[in-house]
């Protein structure tokens, strides 16, 4: 075996490590994808979905040509645009989300739901009526504690 | 024995066809977030049909060309058809299109509000 055979399978084998950490790590949500579609505002992004169909379906192809071939092949003016078309999208829609980013975070009008909007409400006043419980009593107690120092 | 290359394909394929399993596993499970994917961002809910046909264009045009490299046996990438780039560009546009329209919309809307 020679020196360049050596060092062939020393590559095969550390890419090949790489390749199984990646997807172990992947597989026990130590590298999270849970947000892998989403937007800023926690909704899924359709153009992200789109960008990643195509990401998969090019590179699953070029490596099986790659392999019947043994070179590189030469990538097609069509596959170019499908996939300049596919970034086109995303981009110009993240530009147009970001262009009004109150709308895109659902901050502009508050919610289109009218027993959300209650919910909510109630909420703040829950957490109100809490937070006024906590002051009273730490009012109480500092009184008790004053006269003490005094 | 094997040779590096023939092991570099395996790997590359196990690894990427890996890769794929896990996305579409937790993509059917939940464990990707998908909501909202097919639902208008105005706050009404409502399903958006310029998303569903994205979707669809989408999945039709990546099936297609699956089944294209499946075909072929030239050694090179199979060229896509102008036919479906046209395809793929209107579905794109008019998703854009519309995105623009009621981000604008509703812009204007909370301009005339304040």
């Amino acid at each position: 075996m020679t020196m360049v055979q050596v060092c062939g399978f020393v590559l095969c084998l550390f890419i090949g490590l790489l390749g199984l950490t990646i997807l172990y790590l992947i597989w026990t949500k130590q590298i999270n994808l849970s947000e892998l579609l989403s937007e800023a505002n926690g909704d899924a992004s359709m153009s992200r979905f789109q960008l990643l169909i195509f990401t998969f379906v090019i590179a699953i192809s070029l490596v099986e040509i790659v392999a019947s071939d043994m070179k590189f092949p030469d990538i097609p003016t069509g596959v170019l645009t499908l996939l300049g078309i596919s970034a086109s999208t995303y981009a110009v829609g993240k530009g147009i989300s970001y262009s009004q980013p109150d709308i895109m975070m659902g901050t502009s009008g508050g919610t289109s739901d009218p027993s959300a909007a209650q919910a909510a409400a109630d909420d703040a006043k829950a957490h109100a009526d809490e937070a006024k419980a906590h002051a009273a009593s730490a009012q109480q107690s500092a009184d008790q504690v004053k006269p003490a120092n005094l | 024995m094997l040779s590096p290359v023939q092991i570099l394909h395996f790997e590359a394929t196990a690894f990427l066809f890996g890769l794929a399993a896990i996305v579409a596993y937790q993509l059917l499970t939940g464990q990707i977030n998908l909501q909202g994917i097919l639902q208008r961002k105005d706050g009404t809910g409502q399903t958006s049909p310029e998303r569903i046909q994205l979707l669809l264009a989408t999945l039709a045009a990546a099936a297609r060309y699956l089944a294209a490299v499946a075909q072929s046996h030239s050694g090179t990438l199979p060229d896509i058809d102008n036919n479906w780039l046209y395809v793929m560009g209107g579905s794109s546009g008019i998703y854009v299109a519309h995105k623009a329209w009621s981000t604008f919309k509703a812009a204007q809307q909370l301009g005339e509000k304040s």
